[in-house]
């Protein structure tokens, strides 16, 4: 019966995003917010853990904007409870920034976690810390890119994706989980089930509440820009005699083979 | 001597007393069995039975009394009318025996004598020959045809053979009667007069009158034990069936409508959620007797898409399969898919065209059972990658490819390129043309949306659209299941329709259409809605487009679910395509109106797929090509994109075009 | 300025050794917990570093806990100004963790990282790969895992192997088993260079054109929606598009695909684009660096036999 823990953090939906036409910054005000899809395969990894064992599962989110219906609908999956830290002193947040949040709400909203799962990496900053930070924080054994995975009693048993293959790994609980989009597909709740969520317990937290102060989540890696990566296309055509335009296909492909991004 | 009957001839005194007597318990174990039946069906007082049936009196007359449907598939019809009017003259036959014998007689009045009683013996024979012809029929059918949508089982086998009995020892014992006893009006009753000539004349009396004994009380017993079992056997469809018609029919939604279970907006969100079923507890009474009333002809199976297309759906299986479901002793609470009885695939492979409901002779809704089904499924939201990619998308994008506004933004830009308007520009237009996701998001579907804007435009009709503001209508969700969603949408929708005073709508696919038309209703919204196919025969009907390039093609109709079978648009493409058509022909295919054969698009089963052997749109490509036609038209963007894809994988895209009914028009103008 | 470079196996380390010559560093000191073979470790010395620390590999074995427990150690003794680490996943998870024991600023996966005015600046993709973030790492020691490729390597003075045992515990995670893979996965995604098929092929046999193209060029195999969903002429992971994969190659050739904006989606945010079409009005021309418009049956052939002569097959 495990008392699991599940990170998500919501994040613009990068598919909407459209850069703006001169500065090529990212507009994140024209696109809608997610809960990022990596731990929705979380949220739904935890929920099956607790079909299969029992026990509950806490949602914990942090941002600068939390949006309480989209926590819902991690509620509406089958999670039991959840607990919020909307702060605008998480604008900037890195990964030190954000684990650090992370760990002081789990501290208050399931002191005696045997799991913490969370997606791999987030939707929008892709950077693969959240978990192994969380793990040294707690001083615990973490497990990434998890595709599959058991929980028995103090114990758990994954599979992870490693370039070399799949890695069949073993640790002791209490234990940090990071998921890969492999591991399931999230369920979606209708509708009807993420009103039905409304009736489960959501708390919203302040920094005080944690124990923590804004200088506290200042970043240790500052952004300084984004910027859009696109490339207008040449669109050269080129018609003529099919040998002709032979020779000039296979001198295209050799000058655009090489190289990396 | 004049004629008269002569009941309990050849039989010792007493055999009437003894014949009741035996009756008594075979009378008990039917009136059990019927209020066996209806208890666990749910019926809880006879009144509120009786009130439901009243209510179903004419639908019991038409599709009951005079087989209206039965009869649509002709064969069958003649079986069944063969043994059906059979059975009830045979069987007011022996009602009048009883009245004369055992009431008038007593009273020292007769009824079956004279030229009436030679009338009675006559139409009695008749009617005996026309139900062994029925019977004859139905073995044939069964036996040597082994027509494939009927199932043989054991209770079937038996209950023909109890009938054929019934039927053929009647007529011996008619012979052997008439060779003991001959009487000169014997001539009447021919067929036994045909048998005694043929088999018994020459035999001894004594040991014919035993085997007339014999037989007799066989007979009797026979039929005694058949309306015992009634209740029980096959032949209990006779009430089964009846009684649907007549409680079902009158509260049948129109075809196209589903149930509105709740309003999301008066919704108490802390109230338990009921939606769908999975256990037959969950059905009420109503819906039990619809389920009992199928007596697997296999009718819809016959018609289904999914099922020709080799998914694992047969409605027919489904409505057996929870028929059977409902007389097991644990059967009402069980999850009919937890226990494997329904595989999910087969609710899934629907394609909610409604061939079903239109093919079944007894007025039972295959379909509409699966999208219950459906609903209780999406409920605990447990569905594939694919069915909830379309569902987030319909949620976040507001349309179920998961374009985003651009997209959109972009063909509107196109559109006004060609001088279509917005309501915004033109708030005084009389319709909005509502253009629908397939046509805003599919390269080929705004093809037909712009030769739709093209003919409006030029017709000079007073038209204007909504523009970004336009999202999907929420069908997609509906037809999977997800009530909530549509809801959403669809009160989304209603709210601007509502802020911009729309009140008439044109459009090109059939699913708005039907959404728009009559799912909204239940929201407050009723818009006058017309399909493109309506609206361009109006404008050719009264002079407002004129057609001054007439194709010379062999073009051939496919007549759209939703529009056709499911909204009752026949008519008008048909003159529309034969207008621009003028110097070529138009040729049906073997399957059209109302027995259409879907292309596999509907009920959402475009956004995902199913196990199959085949698929619809290739089969119904076959049958477009049979007719030699150089032109498939279509009336729906869904369609479109089912048959252009059909044609490319099949290689028959060189030969046969693929075009909206607009296509053809607009090239005509 | 010392740099100190790590990395899971060998030859990642020397890619990051040789990445980090472009920050001019003063000293490169190299980390690895498996051995070097004395060609490894002359490419080592090519790549400019003077020491290299072996730190026993049970500390790799024992999990990335371990393995940053020990790099944590080895970072407080040399006291380095910038610590790269190759990107590979376990490179990647083992650096979360030393970044948060160090309490360093870091970025993980940075395709480039420069000096800054105050410390160093990386940069790395985000918001779904359209986007470069440019992230300031002003600490000492800043952090970084790399994801950079292989370079040219050279032969160079081998350097000193020196052993480094941290003797510290930390939470451990045992491996059972490695499962190595039957096939390799397709993973679209990550190739730099995808071949894409569309309905322009008219039989499945006639995919071996495209097939042999990509094989020669080093290319995965994509295909358009009705390739993989209704002809099934290939397998689902290899679609690209909307309900399919979005791919960021390099280059991308795309052969007989007419340009639906369902294909065009997941295929936008390759550098380059190559199409061949028959039709000079496709949607895929504007959406092409180079558009050549011919029948793809005869151009392929001698574009593979153009190829061939010039890349030696």
């Amino acid at each position: 019966m495990p008392d699991i823990v599940v990170c998500v953090k919501q994040t613009v939906d990068v598919y909407q995003l459209k850069p703006h036409p001169e500065t090529l910054a990212p507009q994140l005000s024209q696109a809608q917010w997610k809960n990022s899809d990596f731990d929705l395969n979380a949220v739904e990894e935890a929920v099956r853990i607790k079909e299969k064992s029992g026990g509950k599962v806490v949602v914990v989110s942090v941002g600068p904007e939390v949006k309480q219906l989209l926590v819902r609908e991690c509620l509406a999956m089958g999670a039991d409870e959840a607990y919020i830290l909307s702060d605008p002193s998480l604008a900037q947040a890195d990964g030190a920034a954000t684990a650090k949040a992370l760990a002081a709400v789990i501290k208050t909203a399931s002191p005696k976690w045997d799991i913490i799962l969370c997606g791999e990496a987030s939707l929008d900053q892709n950077a693969y810390q959240t978990g192994p930070r969380l793990a040294e924080i707690f001083n615990v054994p973490h497990v990434s890119y998890v595709n599959k995975l058991e929980v028995g009693d103090r114990v758990l048993k994954a599979w992870r994706a490693v370039e070399d293959g799949v890695e069949v790994v073993s640790c002791s609980l209490p234990a940090v989980v990071t998921v890969g989009l492999e591991i399931n597909t999230p369920r979606l709740p209708s509708l009807l089930m993420i009103r039905a969520a409304q009736k489960k317990p959501l708390k919203e937290l302040s920094l005080n509440d944690v124990g923590l102060t804004k200088d506290d989540l200042m970043p240790r890696a500052e952004t300084l820009e984004v910027k859009a990566l696109k490339t207008e296309r040449r669109r050269q055509v080129f018609e003529g005699k099919v040998e002709e335009l032979a020779e000039k296909l296979a001198e295209r492909i050799i000058a655009h083979m090489g190289g990396r991004r | 001597m004049e004629p008269i009957r002569e009941t309990y001839i050849l039989l010792p005194p007493g055999t009437d007393f003894l014949m009741y007597l035996v009756l008594v318990p075979f009378a008990l174990v039917f009136v059990f069995g019927v209020v066996y039946r209806l208890r666990r069906l749910g019926v809880r007082s006879v009144g509120e039975l009786l009130n439901s049936v009243f209510r179903g009196v004419g639908y019991m007359a038409r599709y009951g009394l005079l087989q209206r449907k039965v009869v649509s598939e002709h064969l069958a019809g003649v079986m069944h009318l063969l043994i059906y009017t059979g059975i009830i003259a045979l069987f007011i036959g022996t009602t009048l025996v009883f009245i004369d014998h055992d009431i008038l007689r007593v009273l020292g009045l007769r009824l079956l004598r004279g030229d009436f009683y030679l009338g009675f013996e006559f139409v009695l024979d008749v009617m005996g020959v026309a139900f062994l012809l029925g019977l004859a029929l139905l073995i044939y059918r069964r036996f040597i045809r082994h027509e494939p949508r009927l199932r043989n089982r054991l209770e079937y086998s038996m209950a023909l053979a109890g009938l054929l009995f019934i039927g053929l020892s009647g007529y011996v014992l008619e012979a052997i009667r008439l060779t003991v006893e001959p009487r000169p009006w014997s001539g009447y009753s021919f067929v036994g007069k045909a048998v005694s000539t043929a088999f018994f004349v020459n035999l001894p009396t004594e040991p014919l009158t035993l085997l007339y004994r014999g037989i007799w009380w066989s007979h009797a017993i026979v039929a005694f034990a058949m309306v015992a079992v009634l209740p029980y056997s096959p032949l209990g469809h006779i009430f089964s069936t009846l009684l649907n018609i007549a409680v079902n029919a009158p509260r049948q939604l129109p075809l196209g409508k589903m149930k509105t279970p709740f309003r999301i907006d008066e919704l108490d969100p802390s109230a338990d959620i009921k939606l769908g079923f999975r256990s037959l507890a969950e059905l009420g009474w109503m819906e039990k007797l619809g389920l009992d009333a199928c007596t697997d002809c296999g009718r819809c199976e016959a018609a289904c898409p999914a099922h020709a297309a080799g998914t694992p759906l047969s409605p027919r299986d489904i409505m057996q399969k929870l028929r059977r479901q409902l007389w097991r002793s644990d059967g009402l609470d069980e999850d009919v898919f937890a226990s494997g009885l329904i595989d999910e695939e087969e609710v899934w492979a629907c394609t909610t065209c409604s061939a079903c409901i239109e093919a079944c002779p007894v007025l039972i809704r295959p379909m509409d059972y699966i999208l219950e089904m459906r609903r209780a499924l999406t409920l605990e939201g447990k569905l594939d990658k694919r069915k909830t990619a379309m569902l987030t998308n319909l949620s976040r994008y507001g349309n179920p490819y998961g374009f985003d506004q651009s997209e959109k933004q972009k063909f509107f830009e196109e559109l006004a390129e060609m001088g279509v308007q917005t309501l915004e520009e033109k708030p005084d237009a009389e319709y909005v043309y509502w253009i629908g996701c397939a046509s805003i998001y599919d390269a080929r579907g705004r093809e037909i949306a712009k030769s739709v804007a093209k003919i409006l435009l030029k017709a000079g009709v007073s038209f204007a659209v909504l523009g970004v503001e336009e999202t999907c209508t929420g069908d997609p969700a509906r037809r999977i299941g997800e009530e909530g969603r549509f809801q959403e949408l669809a009160l989304q929708n209603i709210e601007t329709l509502k802020q911009k005073s729309v009140k008439k709508i044109i459009v090109n696919c059939p699913h708005c259409f039907n959404t728009l038309k009559k799912e909204y209703r239940d929201f407050g919204l009723e818009l006058e809605v017309k399909h493109h196919s309506q609206v361009i025969g109006e404008l050719l009907r009264t002079g407002r487009l004129k057609l001054t390039k007439p194709l010379s093609e062999k073009i051939t109709l496919h007549d759209s679910c939703y529009i056709g079978r499911i909204n009752d648009v026949f008519e008008e493409p048909r003159f529309i395509i034969q207008s621009a058509n003028k110097d070529g022909t138009y040729v049906e295919m073997s399957r059209s109106g109302r027995k259409s054969f879907c292309c596999g698009a509907g009920g959402s089963t475009y956004w995902y797929e199913v196990r199959r052997t085949d698929r619809e749109s290739v089969i119904r490509l076959r049958e477009a090509v049979e007719t030699g036609a150089s032109i498939l038209a279509v009336e729906c963007p869904y369609c479109m994109q089912m048959f252009a894809d059909a044609a490319r994988v099949t290689g028959v895209d060189q030969s046969l075009k693929i075009k909206d009914i607009a296509e053809i028009v607009a090239e005509s103008i | 300025m010392k740099v100190l470079v790590a990395g899971e196996k060998p030859e990642q380390v020397i890619t990051t050794a040789n990445y980090a010559k472009s920050l001019n560093p003063a000293q490169v000191v190299a980390a690895a917990f498996k051995p070097f073979t004395e060609n490894e470790l002359a490419m080592l010395g090519g790549a400019g570093v003077e020491k290299l620390i072996h730190i026993p590999e049970k500390y790799l074995a024992s999990g990335a806990a371990a393995s940053a427990a020990a790099l944590a150690e080895l970072v407080k003794k040399l006291d380095p100004a910038l610590v790269l680490i190759y990107a590979s996943k376990k490179g990647v998870e083992i650096c979360g963790r030393l970044a948060q024991r160090l309490d360093a600023a870091y970025a993980s996966e940075a395709f480039a990282v420069e000096k800054g005015e105050k410390g160093f600046v990386a940069k790395r993709l985000v918001l779904g790969g359209g986007y470069v973030a440019t992230v300031s790492l002003n600490s000492k020691p800043a952090l970084a895992s790399v994801k950079v490729s292989a370079s040219e390597t050279s032969q160079g003075m081998k350097p000193a192997v020196e052993e480094f045992d941290p003797g510290i515990d930390a939470p451990a995670v045992e491996v059972l088993e490695t499962i190595k893979p039957e096939k390799t996965r397709v993973d679209l995604e990550k190739a730099s260079l995808i071949v894409s098929v569309g309905r322009g092929f008219k039989k499945k046999e006639d995919l071996s054109l495209a097939e042999e193209l990509a094989k020669l060029i080093g290319a995965e195999i994509g295909c358009s929606r009705p390739i993989s969903g209704d002809l099934k002429w290939l397998e689902e992971e290899r679609h690209i598009g909307l309900s399919g994969k979005r791919v960021r190659p390099n280059l991308y050739i795309a052969l007989g695909i007419s340009g639906q904006v369902q294909h065009l989606v997941g295929m936008r945010d390759s550098k380059t684009v190559i199409a061949v079409n028959i039709d000079p009005n496709a949607p895929m021309a504007t959406e092409s660096d180079y558009y050549f418009v011919a029948d793809l049956y005869k151009i392929l052939p001698l574009t593979i036999e153009i190829l061939k002569k010039k890349l030696g097959s």
